[in-house]
């Protein structure tokens, strides 16, 4: 119990008490804080377990950069890795510490710390080697003991939603630096956009005092908004984290209110001005992650925004005259402060007088060797740098580190930007950017106030200027010079004792760690950073990366600047997959595709299948009792034996036209299209440059140039594609081609009866096969619809195909099922179209054309016209090209056991050798053969008729015949029957 | 943090008769002269004789808006206009489905799954753009009251369901 609530201060709202709890206890807070601010009020010391020792950890820092503060959010909802220091407080509010069991003060994975000596940075890769195959069974026992929440166990009830934006300019941070640039935009008439991680604009000038144009910079920043708000061309996004620079100046952003509604910001900036600020470093001494360790930035934070004392009595330690300003805020706000542990020498003049007429000690030139503690630090030994052994001990529950700031390069790296190491600074900073963007303020290594307020104007000048707009003046607002930092740049801190020293707190990874990388040969920060998992948090490194350069640095004997930052990537703050999916969740996970006899489908019973681009198609239409089978089989009898009907309307269709049409086709398809008559059509094919089938259709010549294509209909899209390409960047010819598969809907009538159905339908359409012949198409009237009716099919059977534009659909079925209902019409699903096209031998792309099939292993040499001049595959067909090695053929297989249906996919081995031959690519149950029958590619299958094979089942294998791939009216005659 | 419901009234409403043209410039010249109408060189730009509305949607390509009941009729006249020359006129009305949303907070409802930028001086009323909306593809066209959609008849089920979620009924229920 260390932490308490001071008596005055802050800009929490006293007179407002929030009710919550925190690992079951009830505890209360104010509005306004966080809930990190309300544990330390409420003296709670440690709030988490870490991820590989389970060491008890405490806040260390105040803002999205802290690395152990992360918890489950119980209510308003269940959430893991919720970062306290950035969630407010709201009534009813409810978490709990992860990475312990079964309290966070008595940990049973601590263990794992007392065993720490065995647990180096990967020792997972040299441990768990042997025996082999036992890595699942390890990988299961690590996730256990290794840390991080519990994924949430229900879809939350929250708004998530996301957005689109586009703006002249995005800046990111609304503090001095933000707003200023803000104010220039704005001011020129620029669209701006202004988005800040804080519910409260100002950034780092909230989080001490600060005094701009002679008054409290709260006010000064009160003014600026008031301005902003007031200018229709800014949107401010508070309490929106931009967490991913990408490509082309696409950013996405999470903006989340107190109860974790979410919205998922998705920006198209034509510039973007990073003001992201800097975060301040902790420093590499013994025990650094003690409970109790801080930021002296947090320990600050918390005073003035939120009236909070980190403890009861404090000790600074820091390398810059920085933490001499902000000793003296913290005893004027209250807080009790002991002693500045300055690793530097001889500190003179104002700033110590400052600290020292209010109380404190200046111990210069020491370090501390030692922190007492362990669930809360009790004091820390502090020794001079010179005489290790002179040590003194200092009580104290707080330490607060000051260690120098280092910019928070994050988006600017994962926007390409180079990154810099500034040496008097000793921190790395923005170099050249790699999109359209600028940096300003602290992110670019400034501490001084006036400087970042001139920063924000230039950059927003300078992008007013290159967007032509009207520049207007801006006044840089009057402040005082802060004092120089005169920082001293320090890596790993003397040790004498031999102590851990934490780098990453939230990892675990330790000094140590990093020189033990560098010793195996890890040398690249790349490298390390994955071998020691430094930086590769939940918090991403953003206390951890710089420090882990230095010790890599001093290790490697180099310079900082030549090791660098490992590349950033998004998200800079973690994101819920929720988020990321936003109501695109339920019925809207895919974009499904209906039918105008959808509705029809689902009535009568039919299950519904996903079939290809995202088409929902009636799979089968059990009846009564029927198992899937049984419905198959009846469906298919009915095609074979009276009349089916199958809804056909999700096929690709296209038209083409134009002077070029015939001569375009006869490139683009392998078939002669030129050579059809006006009503007639063609089966053709479609190959890649590879000569392998793309796709397959039929073509049917409508008039003089206008033809009419089907495509399969996972390929529609893909089709169109190809085509549009050919015409606008290979063959400049006069065609124009129009898809129009949405525009019509179509019922396909198979079987014996199909031409009584028609009739009894009733249609002005000559059915005769002289007046009618297969394949060709005629215009007409069905059932009172104006219909394009075409012979062709798919089943084997007499078929007609009848579109009529989509809106009668649904017209059309009716009037079918009703003119059939004496002739035993069965609605066929596409479960039964499989069996029936694989007793006809029919090919199916993506079964049997499997990317690398060509036409002529499928054995369809009389659809390529190979006497053509040319078309796309010609050249890859020809023998010197496909080359003498034997080809995977298509044939057909009866499994020795007529009963066993083979497995599609499974693998065929040759008969007597023990040699893979190729493979199953379709097998169903023919109701017509009275017995199992497959399709399958294998190589020199031709050959190889009568010969009997080999095929895997699951378990064992059985033997097959291979046979002529057509099972049922190997002559066709059935097609006019 | 302002969310769903947002204030836009969604409908579905009738399309009306669609065609699709494309044509080359000479045939495009023939087709202004018979009809006696422009064809909108711009992308995005929509030109009205009335009932007639002439939507650009490529260099050589155009979507024709005219009454259901005239579209054959429009399809004759046209093909008679291009003639021997190169152009293509395709009958679209049942391919498309048309919704509107409208009202004040349309583009709220809009910007959630579609990625133009609908700042007025960019995405001016009487212009249409095509897009996607989610993950379906529709055509935007923009008046003084909100947008009407032209959707993919196939994927209108599926449109229709992210609007109303977009706009708030489902999330109301969520709330």
């Amino acid at each position: 119990m260390s932490g308490y609530r001071l008596p005055s201060g802050g800009s929490v709202d006293r007179s407002c008490a929030i009710y919550f709890k925190f690992n079951g206890q009830p505890l209360i807070g104010f509005a306004g804080d966080t809930l990190a601010s309300a544990l330390i009020a409420n003296g709670i010391d440690t709030v988490a377990r870490s991820f590989k020792y389970h060491r008890p950890r405490g806040i260390v820092a105040a803002g999205l950069e802290e690395p152990n503060a992360f918890v489950q959010l119980i209510a308003p909802h269940d959430e893991a890795n919720v970062l306290a220091t950035t969630l407010p407080l709201v009534d009813g509010l409810s978490a709990a510490s992860q990475n312990c069991w079964p309290t966070v003060g008595f940990d049973v994975g601590a263990t794992a710390d007392a065993l720490h000596a065995l647990l180096p940075a990967g020792f997972i890769y040299k441990t768990f080697m042997s025996p082999p195959g036992g890595w699942p069974w390890y990988e299961r026992l690590i996730r256990r003991a290794a840390g991080t929440g519990q994924a949430p166990r229900q879809i939350a009830g929250i708004t998530v939603e996301r957005r689109y934006a586009h703006c002249d300019v995005l800046i990111i941070g609304a503090g001095p630096a933000g707003l200023m640039a803000a104010l220039t935009a704005a001011r020129a008439g620029l669209r701006v956009i202004l988005a800040d991680c804080e519910p409260a604009p100002g950034g780092a000038l909230l989080n001490g005092p600060a005094s701009i144009d002679g008054d409290d910079a709260r006010a000064w920043i009160g003014t600026v908004i008031h301005e902003l708000d007031a200018n229709a061309h800014v949107t401010r996004l508070p309490c929106t984290t931009i967490i991913g620079y990408h490509d082309h100046n696409f950013l996405t952003g999470i903006e989340r209110d107190p109860f974790r509604r979410e919205r998922l910001w998705k920006i198209r900036a034509r510039h973007v001005i990073l003001a992201t600020g800097a975060f301040e470093r902790p420093l590499l001494f013994p025990g650094n992650d003690t409970p109790g360790v801080m930021l002296l930035s947090a320990v600050q934070t918390f005073a003035h925004r939120y009236g909070v004392a980190a403890g009861r009595r404090v000790v600074i330690i820091t390398n810059n005259s920085g933490a001499y300003q902000a000793a003296c805020d913290l005893r004027d706000a209250g807080v009790h402060v002991a002693a500045i542990v300055d690793l530097r020498g001889e500190v003179r003049g104002r700033l110590v007088e400052d600290v020292t007429t209010r109380g404190i000690e200046v111990v210069p030139e020491q370090t501390i060797v030692a922190v007492h503690g362990r669930l809360r630090v009790t004091g820390v030994t502090v020794a001079p740098l010179g005489q290790l052994s002179a040590r003194r001990t200092i009580d104290c529950d707080v330490v607060a580190m000051a260690g120098g700031w280092q910019p928070a390069l994050h988006l600017h790296s994962q926007a390409g930007g180079h990154i810099e190491h500034d040496t008097v600074l000793d921190c790395f900073v923005p170099g050249r950017a790699a999109q359209r963007s600028m940096t300003a303020g602290s992110l670019n290594g400034h501490a001084d106030l006036t400087m970042c307020l001139r920063e924000g104007v230039e950059a927003g000048n300078a992008i007013v200027q290159g967007l032509g707009g009207t520049h207007r003046d801006v006044a840089i607002p009057h402040c005082l010079l802060a004092e120089p930092l005169d920082l001293m740049p320090v890596g790993e801190l003397p040790n004498p004792r031999g102590d851990r020293i934490f780098i990453d707190f939230q990892s675990d990874v330790t000094t140590a760690d990093i020189r033990l990388a560098h010793r195996e040969g890890y040398a690249s920060i790349e490298h390390a950073k994955r071998y020691t998992t430094a930086g590769m948090g939940v918090d991403q490194g953003k206390t951890a990366n710089a420090n882990t350069a230095v010790v890599l640095a001093k290790a490697a004997r180099t310079s900082p600047a030549a090791i660098g930052l490992s590349t950033m990537r998004p998200p800079f703050t973690p994101v819920a997959f929720g988020t990321i999916a936003g109501h695109e969740i339920g019925a809207l996970v895919r974009p499904a595709r209906e039918t105008p006899m959808t509705a029809w489908h689902i009535a009568n019973r039919a299950v519904m299948f996903e079939s290809g681009a995202n088409w929902q198609r009636p799979g089968y239409y059990p009846r009564a009792d029927e198992t899937v089978a049984d419905a198959v089989r009846r469906e298919c009898l009915a095609v074979r034996q009276t009349v089916g009907i199958y809804d056909s309307s999700p096929l690709g269709k296209i038209e083409v036209k134009g002077p070029d049409a015939a001569a375009f086709l006869d490139r683009i398809y392998a078939s002669r299209i030129s050579s059809l008559a006006i009503g007639r059509g063609r089966y053709t094919l479609m190959l890649r440059e590879d000569g392998r089938l793309f796709d397959d259709g039929v073509v049917f010549r409508l008039s003089g140039d206008r033809y009419w294509l089907t495509t399969t209909t996972g390929n529609a899209d893909a089709v169109v594609a190809w085509m549009e390409f050919h015409l606008q960047c290979v063959w400049p010819m006069q065609v124009f081609i129009t898809p129009v598969s949405a525009q019509w809907a179509n019922a396909v009538i198979c079987g014996p009866r199909a031409q009584a159905l028609m009739s009894s339908a009733g249609t002005n359409i000559l059915l005769d096969d002289g007046e009618f012949p297969l394949m060709s198409v005629r215009m007409g009237m069905v059932g009172g619809l104006q219909a394009r009716v075409f012979r062709v099919g798919f089943t084997g059977e007499r078929s007609y195909e009848i579109n009529v534009p989509a809106g009668d659909g649904l017209a059309l079925w009716d009037c079918l099922m009703r003119a059939g209902s004496h002739l035993g019409i069965t609605p066929v699903g596409s479960e039964a179209n499989h069996v029936l096209r694989i007793e006809k031998g029919y090919i199916s792309i993506g079964h049997e054309a499997d990317g690398l099939a060509t036409p002529f292993d499928l054995g369809l040499h009389r659809f390529v016209a190979t006497d053509k001049a040319d078309f796309i595959g010609k050249r890859s067909l020809q023998p010197d090209v496909l080359g003498d090695a034997p080809r995977r053929e298509l044939v057909g297989l009866l499994a020795e056991f007529p009963s066993i249906v083979l497995p599609e996919g499974a693998q065929i081995l040759e008969a007597t050798a023990n040699r893979a031959c190729g493979f199953v690519t379709a097998a169903v149950a023919s109701p017509t053969c009275g017995r199992s029958i497959a399709l399958a590619l294998i190589d020199g299958g031709r050959a190889k008729l009568g010969n009997r094979i080999r095929v895997t089942l699951a378990k064992g294998e059985t033997t097959a015949r291979v046979v002529e791939p057509v099972f049922v009216d190997a002559d066709g005659r059935s097609l006019c029957a | 943090m302002r969310s769903a419901p947002y204030q836009a009234d969604i409908a579905a409403g009738s399309s009306g008769g669609l065609l699709d043209l494309r044509a080359a410039p000479a045939a495009a010249s023939s087709i202004e002269q018979a009809m006696g109408v422009r064809l909108p060189a711009t992308v995005g730009r929509i030109e009205r004789s009335g009932s007639l509305a002439i939507l650009a949607l490529g260099p050589d390509h155009w979507l024709l808006r005219v009454s259901r009941y005239s579209e054959q009729e429009q399809y004759v006249r046209l093909e008679h206009a291009i003639g021997s020359g190169h152009g293509m006129v395709t009958v679209v009305s049942h391919a498309y489905v048309s919704y509107s949303v409208v009202g004040g907070g349309a583009v709220d409802v809009l910007a959630q799954g579609c990625p133009l930028d609908f700042d007025a001086t960019i995405f001016p009323v009487g212009t249409c753009a095509a897009s996607v909306l989610a993950r379906g593809d529709v055509l935007l066209i923009r008046d003084s009251a909100g947008f009407e959609l032209l959707v993919d008849r196939t994927h209108a089920s599926y449109i229709w369901k992210w609007l109303l979620a977009a706009g708030g009924s489902e999330a109301l229920q969520n709330v």
